[in-house]
């Protein structure tokens, strides 16, 4: 809940009463109008004496209208109060239709509420009425956002792992399944502001969605390689590649052999 | 003693922020002013928005109750 202070006191006065913050300053009784609103925050402990929002707006109305904090002009200070109150809590405060146009209404309330001549129940019936809660703003749509920037996977090296498990430190991901060793990439992802930067770590085995994208990558590579794709392909297996049950470098032989195979021959 | 400044017309004062006229436009600023000062932030040019908001709308209740 936002209740009002003596600032907020004085910016209402001086819209009032049409003079400057100085003067308003200078004129306020700031006890009067320190207890005044601070009425609508009555209270013992936790338990409040006005729980309900037009209520205590009402309260305030009701307040600043009669403790006189002000020489002159504190019924529309009582009223300016009102609406700020309002305001600041998320309320608009609009006049039904029911309502004359010319104020005459709200005026004679707010005299009567000076005199202390409307209960606060029937007062706060009246203030409910002008309460319209302003709609929260919609939601922050996935396009007004910084655009991520998502960089492609690079290859970190090869993690060997056994029984269907990958020990990652104290971290164990089991249920592994491929061609031993697991090929790990990482993947950047960051935002234009805030500083946004993660990283999405890949542990990468033949046959799953990754692989297959790093693959496809590859390839697309390979392709616009200068000495052709099998020079490609020639240059990142032939030494470097672990190939065979005993897992040894992949040799040219074996290069040959699997490009002469996977080209159909 | 201390010398008083001279009065301001009210309307001298309305020329000094920029009062939003259309109805979102006030949503805004009561949603922008409900939320900074429920976060504790300084909210002293969006009371005064809001003060003199309110009293163009409540003008004619304003200048009756002046009376």
């Amino acid at each position: 809940m936002n209740y009002l202070t003596l600032d907020d006191f004085y910016q209402v006065a001086a819209e009032a009463l049409g003079i400057d913050l100085a003067t308003v300053r200078a004129m306020t009784n700031d006890t009067l109008a320190g207890s005044a609103l601070a009425a609508p925050a009555a209270g013992f402990g936790d338990h409040e004496q006005y729980p309900k929002f037009p209520v205590k707006t009402a309260v305030l109305l009701q307040a600043v209208a009669s403790n006189h904090a002000l020489p002159d002009g504190n019924k529309r200070a009582a009223l300016l109060c009102a609406v700020l109150f309002a305001n600041l809590n998320g309320y608009r405060w609009v006049e039904p239709d029911a309502d004359d146009p010319d104020g005459d209404e709200t005026a004679e309330v707010v005299e009567a509420v000076a005199m202390r001549a409307v209960p606060l129940a029937a007062l706060s019936a009246w203030v409910e009425d002008r309460l319209e809660p302003v709609p929260p703003p919609p939601p922050e749509i996935l396009a007004d956002r910084p655009s991520l920037v998502v960089y492609p996977a690079e290859y970190i090296g090869d993690l060997a792992y056994s029984d269907n498990a990958v020990e990652l430190g104290d971290l164990i991901i089991r249920d592994v399944h491929g061609y031993n060793p697991a090929g790990v990439y990482v993947r950047r992802i960051s935002g234009k502001t805030d500083g946004i930067s993660v990283a999405e770590i890949i542990i990468s085995v033949v046959g799953d969605g990754y692989a297959q994208e790093e693959l496809d990558a590859e390839n697309a590579e390979a392709e616009r390689y200068p000495l052709g794709p099998k020079e490609f392909w020639r240059s990142r297996l032939v030494g470097k590649a672990i190939y065979g049950p005993d897992g040894h470098p992949m040799t040219n032989e074996e290069f040959e052999a699997d490009w002469a195979e996977s080209q159909g021959g | 003693m201390s010398k008083r400044a001279a009065p301001v017309e009210p309307e001298q004062e309305a020329q000094e922020v920029d009062v939003p006229s259309d109805p979102a436009s006030e949503d805004d600023l009561i949603q922008r002013a409900t939320a900074d000062r429920s976060a504790g932030r300084d909210t002293a040019h969006q009371v005064e928005e809001l003060v003199q908001l309110a009293a163009k709308r409540n003008k004619a209740a304003l200048d009756r109750l002046a009376k």
